[in-house]
């Protein structure tokens, strides 16, 4: 892609544009600002593509954090809703917008939601990171500067806390 | 089933299906991501270039050509009879080896087309003969069970009899289906001998227009010769109806291997114009308006007088010379005596006198 090459910048947008939006819709819990979000950050890969050197790491550890302080620099500015603090409102609107306004679905979007309000930030964002924009341990290792071990204990922490709040699945 | 979070480590399908992009949204951002990633790295989407379509046309078709052209040889090569489906595709390979043959040997390539076309139809008529062969020995074979079985046992039950029907039903469609076939195979042979007559009369206009000489035209003539004598009663039935070609044929191929010998006995004077190139025996060309009877006889016990008036192409000069030939036919000059000028054109008066 940093060479001009169109097909490869067509595979990233279409392997990694879902998640990103998927990513900032549960930080943000607006459909409009992930949308937004989304545009704006593939048209800075562009224009940041520049600065990615391949030497220091992989592009996809640079792209998840270019993604965070683009969400970092957002709340700063709007001051946000993360996930778990998502409203009501949204989630019914979320549930249109899938064309799935199934009662089960909803019931356990809040119950989740209700949980995630238990974690603390650092957690949410591994959750979010590693469940919703499914980014491999590596990555996100490189990305918070941590260790995949401390990441992989910090993770099966999180799914104690699952287990004991979702008994029968979630 | 209940989706296992601890084993795949991401949301259930249902719930990430909640947090996914509408399809619209991801289709127009890939487009401008696209269009503004173009504009920025000066690249051309070459799928939707007209070049890249104009190329992709141009492959296509050169494949197309290329398979036809693959296919079409092979016919030719093979000598596909006519009723084979690759028929038509030998006959575009001729068409294509006529267009790009030279002149010169045009004629002796219709020749060759000519003699597989008769070999065609006579492949054709021995199918033809064949198949009534084993047609009319079915058919008596038939006849002769259906007798048998009916002096056998007469008193044969009604289901037995219409089996016989379905035999007979049988029997007459496949004479009709064989019967009509006969009739497109006639029409195939009648369009073939259509096409022979088209090539021999062509054959021999190309050897009038590009003026065959020599083993080019014994070669041209042996051909047209062997073709038609090799010809079946459709071919001669063919020309016998058009024998304009026949009569060109006798004129062009007939003329020419008599000339040299022949002596116009009826009109012994007449004035011949001829090439010759540097040799001291001249032989004169009939170009006497075909008036009286050619023959070898013509010239014998006369003795051949003749003024020669010539002009040296090369050098311009001019002169007269004379000249006699006891045997009538054949007219000695030497050369010398008119001019070291390898190419001249001669006047000759010839005058046939008792000897």
């Amino acid at each position: 892609m940093k060479k001009g090459d169109r097909k490869a910048a067509a595979a990233i947008y279409d392997e990694l544009a879902p998640k990103v939006y998927g990513f900032i819709f549960t930080r943000t819990s607006s459909k409009e600002v992930a949308e937004d979000l989304t545009q704006e950050l593939f048209i800075k890969l562009i224009e940041k593509i520049d600065g990615f050197d391949e030497e220091r790491g992989r592009f996809t550890v640079w792209f998840w954090a270019v993604t965070r302080h683009m969400l970092i620099d957002f709340y700063r500015e709007k001051k946000a809703t993360p996930f778990s603090s998502f409203t009501e409102d949204a989630v019914e609107g979320m549930m249109i917008d899938a064309g799935a306004p199934n009662i089960d679905d909803k019931f356990r979007y809040e119950k989740l939601k209700d949980f995630l309000k238990t974690l603390s930030g650092d957690e949410r964002e591994l959750f979010e990171l590693r469940y919703v924009a499914e980014v491999p341990y590596t990555e996100i290792a490189a990305m918070l500067g941590k260790s995949e071990g401390s990441l992989r204990v910090a993770v099966l922490r999180i799914k104690g806390k699952i287990r004991k709040e979702f008994k029968d699945g979630i | 089933m209940e989706f296992n979070i601890f084993k795949k480590e991401k949301l259930p399908r249902a719930m990430r299906k909640l947090i996914s992009p509408r399809r619209e949204f991801i289709k127009n951002t890939r487009m401008r991501f696209l269009a503004i990633f173009d504009a920025h790295y000066h690249v051309h989407d070459r799928s939707a270039s007209p070049f890249v379509s104009a190329y992709k046309i141009g492959v296509a078709l050169a494949v197309f050509v290329a398979v036809t052209l693959g296919a079409s040889v092979y016919a030719d090569t093979q000598n596909v009879p006519a009723d084979n489906p690759l028929y038509s595709l030998k006959r575009l390979n001729e068409s294509v080896q006529l267009v790009f043959v030279k002149p010169e040997n045009k004629p002796q390539l219709r020749m060759r087309l000519a003699a597989r076309r008769t070999e065609e139809i006579v492949n054709l008529e021995q199918e033809d003969a064949n198949n009534l062969v084993t047609t009319t020995s079915t058919a008596s074979g038939a006849g002769n069970a259906s007798s048998a079985s009916s002096t056998s046992s007469m008193s044969s039950t009604s289901s037995a009899s219409s089996t016989e029907k379905i035999n007979n039903r049988d029997t007459i469609d496949g004479s009709n289906k064989r019967s009509s076939k006969k009739i497109d195979r006639s029409k195939l042979i009648s369009s073939l001998a259509k096409d022979l007559h088209e090539e021999i009369d062509n054959s021999v206009k190309d050897a009038e227009e590009s003026d065959l000489k020599d083993e080019r035209l014994d070669d041209f003539c042996g051909k047209l010769r062997s073709t038609i004598a090799a010809s079946s009663s459709v071919i001669r039935r063919e020309f016998s109806i058009h024998s304009e070609a026949l009569r060109r044929f006798e004129r062009k191929c007939g003329e020419e291997e008599g000339s040299g010998d022949e002596n116009d006995g009826g009109d012994p004077n007449a004035t011949s114009t001829l090439d010759a190139t540097s040799t001291n025996r001249f032989r004169i060309r009939n170009q006497r308006d075909g008036k009286g009877e050619k023959g070898d006889e013509g010239g014998k016990g006369k003795r051949f007088n003749s003024n020669l008036n010539f002009e040296s192409r090369s050098s311009g000069k001019a002169g007269t010379t004379t000249s006699t030939s006891s045997d009538g036919n054949t007219l000695n000059v030497d050369s010398s005596t008119i001019t070291s000028a390898s190419h001249f054109r001669v006047n000759v008066n010839t005058e046939l006198e008792d000897d």
